[in-house]
């Protein structure tokens, strides 16, 4: 998979110490650009309202207990603009299939090291001057 | 999608495999989150702290590895619930597979003649992985024999599994801190998988063996 250029990044996330230490590496790889955190996923929608075209939503699998495959696609029928990459501690083929099939460009298990969250957000996002601009899917 | 299955199945008494699943789910997912916290904020403060402190050895280094070390163990434990718990959620597609077609590749001995064409009803690419696990790549020496309704394969024993005997799946469940991350997990992961399909492996002195619910043909077989 050839590696985004977000013009923002929307970290959903109920974990607020996943959704800081996601900003921080972020931040270092793509520096300059929005990340906004949200923990609410009724909120999710909204934020994404303030956030440009080209916006990457890094959406944590389970917020408050419930699966998050279903918000996929509500974002994805709202802003076909925006690519989504689901996030979860814990994933098998079946469930990164099932978040694919949701509308997300991957799904992605949550690296237990900081270099491997370096290495795997790094091989998702470039900063504007190292990459081509890939365009996010436009249908949902 | 665990908690949709449990939530479908309301009310009245919901099927304990289900209820396992979950707990089993729960355990792997949800731990490893505050368990991500922990290493993370380790390594954070091991990045702006850590040449602070180990130039001033303190009890803060300590904390420091300590936190490290503990987060380490518990990652390793969950990680081998994870291997369960995937063995148990992954789609097996079961369909009559010849022997062969397992067995390809290692060196097949057999008091029972060429069973060769023996079928059994299995997924064949998961109990090729399962073998595959067991012995490598490289060409094995695999026993094959017929018992009752099963065919049993039986490989060597490695070294490291001298103390387990039985179902590999019960050794770490009896303790978890000691198996984890070893080969009795692997072992654990096939035994779940080959007892979905109404077979089984246990450890015994002769060899690791996975039974294989056989498949009688018109012919007998």
């Amino acid at each position: 998979m050839n590696p985004l250029r977000p013009s923002a990044v929307l970290v959903v996330e109920d974990d607020p110490d996943h959704a800081r230490i996601a900003q921080i590496v972020l931040m270092a790889l793509v520096p300059g650009i929005p990340i906004e955190i949200c923990g609410v996923r009724a909120e999710a929608a909204r934020a994404l309202d303030d956030l440009p075209h080209g916006t990457l939503v890094l959406m944590d699998r389970v917020l408050h207990g419930v699966e998050a495959f279903d918000a996929i696609v509500e974002l994805r029928v709202r802003r076909p603009d925006v690519a989504i990459v689901m996030l979860s501690a814990l994933l098998s083929s079946v469930d990164r299939a099932y978040a694919i099939a949701c509308g997300a460009l991957d799904a992605i298990e949550k690296p237990s090291t900081l270099a491997a969250w370096r290495s795997t957000l790094g091989a998702l996002v470039v900063a504007a001057d190292d990459a081509p601009v890939r365009r996010p899917p436009l249908a949902a | 999608m665990i908690q949709h299955a449990t939530n479908a199945v309301a009310p009245g008494p919901v099927d304990p495999d289900i209820l396992v699943e979950a707990l089993l789910y729960s355990v792997s997912h949800d731990l490893r989150s505050p368990l991500l916290t922990l290493s993370l904020a380790g390594e954070l403060i091991s990045e702006s702290l850590g040449d602070r402190l180990r130039a001033e050895p303190s009890s803060g280094i300590v904390a420091l590895d300590a936190l490290e070390h503990g987060a380490r163990d518990l990652e390793r434990m969950l990680q081998a619930l994870a291997v369960v718990s995937r063995a148990r959620r992954r789609p097996l597609e079961t369909t009559y597979a010849p022997l062969r077609l397992l067995l390809g590749g290692h060196i097949v001995i057999s008091d029972d003649g060429d069973l060769g064409n023996r079928l059994v009803g299995v997924d064949p690419i998961a109990v090729r992985e399962i073998i595959d696990a067991l012995v490598g790549d490289e060409p094995a020496e695999l026993q094959v024999s017929l018992l009752d309704s099963y065919v049993v394969l039986r490989m060597p024993l490695d070294e490291s599994l001298s103390e387990v005997r039985g179902g590999p799946l019960v050794a770490m469940a009896q303790s978890l801190q000691r198996y984890a991350g070893t080969p009795v997990e692997t072992l654990a992961a096939g035994q779940v998988v080959l007892e979905r399909f109404g077979g089984g492996l246990d450890i015994t002195d002769a060899g690791v063996q996975l039974w294989l619910p056989r498949v009688q043909t018109k012919a007998g077989e």
